[in-house]
């Protein structure tokens, strides 16, 4: 009856792979990180899409997803594609390689909030965090939720920046609250509610927004130090504790992340209050 | 530009051979700056004195690499368009100065004090306009000098004698410290006196097969095919009808997803539907003596989470079965149960493994009759447990639960009773 000891083991990652010379036709270049539920890597696009783009961004799930609930997530595709905003990714194509879902999107080379490729300055990371805002206000608008901001889905363009990875797990996954093999500090930027079952909404992505831009400007998160390789324990801490503020925010600054953390009767009632907010504080720190 | 016929105005010289680039001998001349190689491409910039500068630098390394792997032999053009527009971006580094392969010379990109000469013929190129400029220029007669500064030709005696790939001097692939490069001709590296085939990593594409033969039996790759099913996404409007917006926040959310079975608890004060065992509310954490003490029917919120080894976390609002392929039962078909799957590299879980049931206020596990069996450990027990096929257990806060390689806790968002 009885087995091995009871330990923690690195299984976690069993499902990692090599990274692949090709998917389906893209040329693979190299992998550039872990997304939500699945790997990103930078790859050279087919011709048949036409070669306005040298690099696409190419991101495939992990586990299989059936026909039925792929016809789902290409029309959830098709939805956020089709809106206005200027600061979403665009996404040119989504397929299906043996059984995994993939999709192609926009390749932006300057890294994303939690590493860009050059230190931002304090209005730059304002105005980012804004971007995204105004993107989460477009996906509410349009019916939908992002349900996974965090800084590595904010994407720092050479005009702009990009909000990205729409969280598609809950399709792929029923029931899925918080996506594994991402950086397992993402449930710091997860509104406890939703952790405890509230479905994503957009006081919930406001949420996010707000742990975001605290993590991005005060260099430290809501909850102290998370542990990285222990999900358990950083679930643990995030759910016995409040979120605070790092004490060393401009006064200014760290308003906005407590009117995105408040209960939801107090909180900033729409992603586009944020980002508003976000532009004005921008302003006046650049004069 | 001392003879007028600068290399980029682009003059015919019909003896020109447009040599594999990664033939080519370079010689890295002293100094403390970055000289860089990859495949087709060679390029000397100043170095950074900050940890930015580092960090912009390594972005066009990087961008310099990812443009020359997809442009294969002949990445000139893909390499100077990428580069110029990081460098009218970011506007580091300061001074640069890139060559690279076209199909019939080379694409040169210079930035600040960047240049080229061909010393012993006279030819000079700068940066004049702007921040950066970029040419087309022929293969040079005669090598070819990469250097920042004005006079940084002038200045190094290695740059006006004849250049020979000297050891250890001579550049395959990588970065190192140099002050310039000199890439040779063909005719030099032709005649280096090591012999030696200087490559570049990567090297050359693999030479074409001759004529009738077959080319899968010489490549060991796989066919490059399209994916199985594929879709356009950007510019193409979704099916359905358009979606209203979402609904703003409301003061107050009581309710749990319509999807909850019926249960009957007592609500807290504040309207939160709780387990009649539970001292506080597992929303809003009040003291459950407080409340008014109806017992009545509501939804049942979620009872916790299943959190996995690899921090995946599924909300307990429903059945799951989990397995290698649990979408093959017909519960789950009907909805009665939602699928988890769980990845096996091992061959150790069945495809449909066990179960987790809600029912009231709690949650079961059983096994399905797997092959290799569901361990179990309550919370900080030190021996794992088999599970009997068919035998539920109740889940307690905390325990553990072994399926193949994967573990995942119980994690109950319910006061303990």
């Amino acid at each position: 009856m009885t087995g091995d000891p009871v330990g923690r083991r690195s299984g976690g990652l069993t499902t990692e792979h090599p990274v692949p010379q090709h998917i389906g036709d893209y040329q693979v270049l190299r992998l550039l990180g872990h997304g939500n539920n699945g790997r990103v890597h930078l790859a050279r696009p087919p011709q048949r899409l036409g070669g306005t783009e040298e690099f696409m961004a190419v991101k495939v799930f992990n586990g299989p997803c059936p026909d039925r609930v792929y016809d789902r997530v290409v029309d959830e595709l098709r939805v956020v594609s089709s809106l206005a905003s200027p600061y979403l990714t665009r996404v040119f194509e989504a397929g299906l390689v043996a059984d995994s879902l993939f999709y192609a999107m926009e390749y932006v080379q300057l890294g994303s909030l939690a590493a860009p490729r050059r230190p931002l300055r304090q209005n730059e990371v304002l105005l980012a965090v804004s971007h995204a805002a105004s993107a989460a206000h477009a996906l509410h608008e349009a019916g939908t939720t992002h349900g996974a901001i965090t800084p590595q889905n904010v994407l720092i363009g050479s005009q702009h920046a990009l909000l990205s990875d729409v969280g598609l797990g809950r399709y792929l996954h029923p029931g899925l609250t918080m996506t594994g093999l991402a950086a397992s500090d993402a449930v710091e930027y997860l509104d406890p509610l939703v952790l405890r079952g509230d479905p994503p909404s957009r006081a919930s992505d406001v949420w996010s927004i707000g742990a975001t831009l605290h993590h991005a400007l005060a260099g430290v998160g809501l909850y102290g130090e998370l542990s990285h390789h222990e999900p358990l324990l950083a679930i643990r801490a995030v759910m016995s504790a409040d979120p605070v503020p790092a004490n060393h925010l401009s006064p200014a600054t760290a308003e906005v992340v407590q009117a995105c953390l408040a209960p939801i009767d107090h909180r900033l009632p729409t992603a586009e209050a944020v980002a508003q907010r976000l532009t004005d504080l921008a302003s006046q720190v650049t004069s | 530009m001392s003879d007028g016929t600068a290399p980029g105005s682009k003059p015919r010289v019909s003896a020109t051979v447009v040599p594999a680039f990664d033939q080519i001998a370079v010689t890295v001349l002293p100094g403390s700056d970055l000289v860089a190689r990859y495949p087709g491409v060679l390029l000397v910039a100043r170095a950074a004195d900050s940890e930015a500068g580092d960090q912009a630098l390594q972005a066009v390394l990087d961008l310099v690499e990812i443009s020359g792997e997809a442009g294969g032999r002949a990445p000139g053009y893909r390499v100077s368009r990428s580069v110029t527009s990081l460098i009218e971006a970011d506007g580091v580094p300061n001074d640069l100065v890139l060559v690279a392969a076209t199909d019939d010379g080379l694409a040169v990109v210079l930035a600040g004090a960047g240049s080229v000469t061909v010393p012993e013929r006279g030819w000079r190129l700068d940066c004049k306009r702007g921040r950066v400029e970029t040419f087309e220029i022929d293969w040079p007669p005669a090598p070819l000098l990469l250097a920042l500064g004005p006079q940084a030709g002038e200045e190094r005696p290695s740059a006006s004698r004849p250049v020979r790939p000297t050891r250890p001097f001579d550049l395959r692939a990588g970065v190192v410290p140099g002050g310039g490069a000199t890439l040779a001709t063909a005719a030099a590296s032709l005649a280096s006196p090591t012999g030696t085939v200087l490559l570049a990593s990567g090297g050359l594409p693999a030479p074409l097969p001759p004529p009738g033969s077959s080319r899968a039996a010489a490549s060991p790759r796989p066919p490059v095919v399209a994916p199985r099913r594929f879709d356009q996404i950007f510019g193409v409007g979704p099916s359905g009808p358009r979606r209203d917006a979402l609904p703003l926040p409301a003061a107050k959310q009581f309710d749990p997803p319509a999807s909850g079975a019926l249960v009957r608890g007592y609500r807290c004060r504040d309207g939160h539907h709780n387990d009649p065992r539970a001292l506080f509310c597992a929303a809003c954490g009040i003291r459950m003596a407080e409340s008014t003490g109806v017992f009545v029917e509501g939804r049942r919120p979620p009872l916790g989470l299943l959190v996995f080894d690899n921090g995946a976390s599924f909300s307990l609002d429903a059945n799951y079965l989990l397995g290698r392929e649990p979408g093959i039962d017909e519960r789950v078909q009907t909805g009665q149960f939602r699928p988890l799957v769980l990845f096996d590299t091992t061959g150790v879980i069945s495809r449909r493994h066990a179960e987790i049931r809600l029912e009231d206020w709690d949650v079961f596990l059983v096994d399905c009759g797997s092959a290799n069996g569901t361990l179990v450990a309550a919370r900080e027990a030190s021996q794992w447990s088999a599970l009997v096929p068919g035998q539920p257990i109740r889940m307690l806060p905390g325990m553990q639960v072994r399926i193949g390689e994967r573990d995942f806790v119980f994690e109950s968002l319910q006061a303990a009773p």
